[in-house]
């Protein structure tokens, strides 16, 4: 199972080796999988690019305007380029956060013995609860005479406004992004640290390496697979980011926490731009692609895996 | 190594050891309490929401903004439950989430467990080039199709439809990828046998591979349905009507043009994540191990 | 083996899988009400009917109009108000739509391209449209044409706290009241934890714009957004500056709404707020206190009203205009309007039916929105309207912070919104 993560597409087991090849069969069992990939998958992505090209309203005609959505995003709405600052500004600190404690969780939970697994899950629920549920309550905790303000309070602070201070929203809600997602990779990294086996960290205790030492140099290259994929797709997820501003914060104060998902819903369903959505559409998948690409390229250095 | 430490009687050394081992267990067993008593506090403080959004749900909207850190106001509304049930259509929100979310996970298995077949079993020309475009997939996000999707089922006539809800997005590579590594991992031998004995390859996926496969379709099923189940944007855009609405989508509905219902939409909101509880603690084994297999992540 | 049997299978499976798939498509379209008769789509309207208000309010009309004939009805479908000026474009685009829609004054512009001019049907039915609000006929009237029937006429006015007034020793303020007044009563009464103003982070539901027109200002000049005319700018600076620097009120987050600063006002927390009439049954008897309205204060004392009320109007899809003309008329009688207005609340867009609202209101109360009504002028806005709330909203934090000037604020909007 731990070999997974690695997203190898090349499999090392020998096939039989068919003389004619399942040509027909192939192509039934693949008919329905295969079909919706090009439509609904490859289809839509390339109809946006199409799309990106025209003055499209939800309801009238569409009108051709060649490049001029890019041409307006890129130098003519000073807005894109802060959506996309606070979008990636959002995915470095949420990953970051939310890998470092969800590492912590992990082997503090694995040093738990039995109470592990019903803490593991525990942590687990916000990630299957509805987000939308979860924004809502956090809403309400955060509003400026919130539970969290009023419990502030009780010992003699005064609370910031959360939602409110320019400096407090992106915080505020990486906080509340961290709590919603961080139940999945604490799992990932607690079943990563489970197949690390004992005798192999109680030889580097019998070789005299202190805690640290053996988190740093055994534990830390033997989760490195773990990790990598808790940190691409953990990455991918947070360039998502949309319920959480949609409902918290409205994109504001200022354009402070808008982010890309956001500035592209109401671009196309709000303020009539179809158009100019998919345009941002396709500035967040190169976005991705590129993010992506430049992971895979640091994997062989970063990963170990050689068990 | 001075040999002096080599000549030291062996019963010295043993004494030694055993001396310090008791004192690294009472240090351990006091750090395990500690430990443990830490954990139930992150544990409470991480579970808080919840319980305030119970909480929550008990007070009168027009307190709700006033109680600062009260559990309780100035009364219990029970109420809130009974508004929410009637102030928008809720059972019926509720059976389009289930509908959808079950619909939706087994359309997403089915189709899986027929693309993964013929990836990790069938010889065709290009296959490995096919699925790792394919795989592609896996790192597209969702949210740079939603405009033409809308067009494409605004053109269908799909609008405000659960169709809408669930058939573009079951067509992911994550649950074909997920079963096909688990398929490369088994032996081939029993499918020989079985094809030896006369049987067609959809008897062999049907009454050989099946039953070995159980695991990772439980697997794809349980998160595509949490994926249904939780789904926002896209209900947001493609629904109208609160009567087609899913529960997330039907939590947003709760204001008006006088305002919002927040003791009710608190209630909602309870229900809500109720289910999803009920997934944890009922499924937690599949849930786990589907994490744990490289499952669909980062939400 | 035969590869052959086995692909025709399949083959029978995926079109089953098929034939499914449409027969769930046909029962999720069929949901909606598109196949059967016109006369359907003629009788069913698009609103926002999420909230148990909203779903009272509609009803109201529908019980209202039944006295008059007994086999009306009308079938509603929508999304909720905040979603509604998004979806009803989503709506009317897609097969099955309602004929009937609901539309704002406000929102007029915005929604040109989705209603059809009325004007020809108004007089072949004989409907006196001189009856109705002059300002709500005006706001409604885009290119020249009508493009739907009023059921209110509603002009945003102060609520004020009585018993925080008495109190804090300030006189109640009654059909004129100055801004530089409305300033020293808010510092008179902003003490002992409680705020002279509850503040909304939205621009229309806000206390700049209800501010600027008491003055004469407006948003839109000649069709055209003018959001940074000297007069707007420097009335929204004033109502930023009462809460950034005179720190009379709480600074709202965007996500408030109304209904965190109306909870500050119900639960006696702020001294005032500015709100429109269909809030009056709430926040009267809501309040800890006793409640009283006045006109928005102004430079001179003399108010203009910021009108604002919603209409009926008719679907560019509709294919049965004439049958959805004779329904919308039928909920649009002096008679029906005044019933939902006392029922409702509602202040109604026809004269001789405000006393029906009016009821057991105190005097003073109805003498302020009548006032306010007589020379109060329509929110007028543009196509691009959603856009400016939606980025007002999202901004208006920084004002009420003393980050940002309204000058700032405005000006980015106006330049992101053309």
């Amino acid at each position: 199972m731990t070999a997974l993560p690695t997203l190898a597409v090349k499999d090392g087991v020998k096939r039989p080796a068919a003389s004619s090849g399942h040509g027909r069969l192939a192509v039934a069992y693949l008919a329905p999988g295969m079909l919706g990939f090009l439509i609904f998958i490859v289809l839509p992505l390339v109809a946006s690019l199409v799309i990106s090209m025209f003055d499209w309203p939800l309801f009238g005609t569409p009108k051709f305007v060649g490049l001029d959505n890019y041409i307006r995003m890129l130098t003519g709405d000073p807005v894109f380029w802060t959506v996309l600052g606070n979008t990636l500004f959002f995915a470095v600190c949420y990953t970051v956060f939310n890998l470092v404690a969800a590492l912590g969780v992990a082997v503090w939970l694995h040093s738990l013995g039995s109470w592990g697994p019903f803490f593991r899950v525990l942590f687990f629920i916000p990630v299957v609860t509805p987000m939308v549920a979860n924004a809502l309550v956090w809403r309400l905790m955060l509003t400026d005479d919130g539970v969290i303000n009023s419990f502030l309070a009780t010992l003699g602070i005064h609370g910031p406004s959360w939602l409110s201070d320019s400096g407090l929203a992106m915080g505020s809600l990486i906080a509340m992004s961290v709590w919603q997602g961080i139940g999945y990779n604490i799992i990932v990294l607690g079943a990563g640290l489970n197949a690390i086996s004992p005798n192999l960290l109680e030889a580097a205790r019998i070789d005299g390496a202190g805690a640290w030492q053996r988190f740093f140099r055994v534990v830390l290259p033997m989760l490195s697979p773990s990790l990598f994929f808790c940190t691409v797709m953990t990455i991918i997820g947070s360039f998502k980011v949309f319920t959480q501003p949609y409902l918290l914060t409205l994109g504001g104060p200022g354009d402070s926490t808008n982010t890309i998902v956001l500035y592209l819903y109401r671009n196309g369903f709000s303020f009539d731009k179809l158009g100019y959505a998919s345009a941002l559409a396709w500035a967040l998948f190169v976005i991705v692609m590129l993010i992506t690409a430049l992971q895979f390229s640091q994997q062989k250095r970063l990963v170990n895996y050689d068990n | 190594m001075t040999t002096e430490t080599l000549a030291q009687p062996d019963a010295d050394k043993r004494l030694a050891h055993r001396r310090r081992t008791r004192s690294v267990r009472t240090r351990r067993r006091t750090g395990r309490y500690i430990s443990r008593i830490g954990v139930i506090l992150v544990g409470l403080a991480f579970f808080f929401p919840f319980i305030w959004m119970f909480a929550t749900s008990l007070k009168p909207t027009s307190e709700i903004f006033s109680t600062g850190s009260s559990f309780l106001a100035s009364r219990v509304e029970w109420s809130n439950y009974v508004t929410a049930w009637t102030a928008i259509p809720f059972g019926r929100v509720i059976i389009n989430s289930f509908l959808v979310a079950v619909l939706g996970a087994v359309l997403t298995t089915v189709v899986s467990l027929l693309s993964a077949y013929a990836f990790a079993r069938l010889q065709f020309k290009h296959r490995d080039k096919l699925f790792l475009v394919f795989l592609g997939t896996l790192v597209l996000p969702q949210e740079v199709l939603v405009i033409p999707l809308y067009i494409m089922m605004n053109k269908l006539d799909l609008v405000n439809s659960l169709p809408a809800l669930i058939v573009p997005f079951a067509f992911g590579a994550f649950g074909a990828f997920l079963i096909r590594q688990f398929l490369l991992s088994l032996p081939v031998e029993f499918e020989e046998a079985a094809r030896i004995d006369g049987a067609g390859s959809m008897r062999i996926l049907w009454s050989v591979i099946l039953p070995l496969v159980r695991a990772p379709l439980a697997v794809v099923a349980v998160f595509s349905f949490i994926d249904y189940w939780s789904s926002f944007l896209w209900p947001l855009i493609v629904i109208n009507d609160v009567s087609q609405a899913t529960i997330p989508l039907g939590l947003s509905m709760f204001s008006g043009e006088r305002g919002t219902d927040w003791g009710p939409l608190m209630a909602a909101a309870t229900v809500a994540v109720i289910p999803s509880l009920l997934v944890v603690i009922l499924l937690q084994h599949q849930l786990v191990k589907g994490v744990s297999m490289g499952g669909f992540g980062g939400r | 083996m035969s590869n052959n049997r086995v692909t025709g299978k399949l083959l029978t499976a995926a079109a089953v899988a098929a034939l499914a798939a449409g027969a769930l498509t046909a029962c999720g379209s069929s949901s909606t009400g598109s196949s059967s008769g016109e006369s359907k789509e003629a009788s069913s309207m698009y609103t926002w009917i999420t909230n148990e208000n909203d779903r009272a309010q509609w009803q109201a009309f529908v019980d209202a109009a039944k006295k008059k004939d007994p086999a009306f009805n009308l079938t509603l479908e929508g999304p909720s108000f905040n979603d509604y000026w998004t979806k009803v474009k989503t709506r009317l685009s897609s097969s099955g739509a309602p004929c009937i829609i609901t539309t704002q004054a406000a929102r007029a512009q915005e929604l040109k391209d989705l209603t059809v001019p009325l004007d020809d049907m108004v007089k072949s039915n004989n409907m006196d449209v001189s009856m109705y609000n002059k300002a709500m006929i005006d706001g409604l009237t885009v290119d020249g044409s009508l493009r739907g029937i009023p059921y209110d006429a509603e002009p945003v006015v102060l609520y004020y706290n009585k018993d925080l007034l008495a109190a804090a020793g300030v006189q109640e303020p009654t059909t004129n009241y100055t801004t530089s007044k409305f300033a020293a009563d808010l510092k008179a009464l902003t003490k002992d934890g409680v705020m002279g103003l509850a503040v909304p982070p939205g621009f229309g539901s806000g206390p700049g714009l209800p501010m600027a027109f008491a003055n004469g200002n407006e948003p839109v000049k000649d069709g055209k957004l003018d959001l940074t005319n000297q007069g707007l700018v420097k009335d929204q600076q004033f109502a930023f500056d009462l809460v950034a620097k005179e720190k009379l009120g709480n600074a709202p987050q965007a996500s408030d709404g109304t209904d965190v600063p109306e909870q500050q006002f119900m639960s006696g927390k702020a001294a005032m707020i500015i709100d429109g009439p269909w809030m009056y049954d709430t926040l009267t008897t809501k309040t800890q206190g006793k409640v009283g309205i006045a006109v928005i204060p102004s430079t001179s004392g003399e108010s203009v009203g910021m009108i604002q009320g919603s209409a009926f109007a008719i679907g560019a899809s509709c294919k049965d205009k004439e049958a959805a003309f004779k329904n919308i008329m039928k909920i649009t009688t002096p008679e029906v309007i005044g019933a939902v207005g006392a029922a409702r609340g509602t202040v109604p867009s026809v004269e001789s039916a405000v006393k029906d609202w009016a009821g057991t209101k105190p005097a003073a109360d109805v003498a302020v929105v009548q006032a306010l009504l007589k020379s109060g002028r329509p929110l007028v806005t543009t196509p691009s309207w959603n856009q400016v709330e939606t980025n007002f909203t999202q901004y208006s934090g920084e004002g009420f912070r003393g980050t940002k000037t309204a000058q700032e604020l405005l000006s980015t909007i106006m330049n992101s919104a053309k």
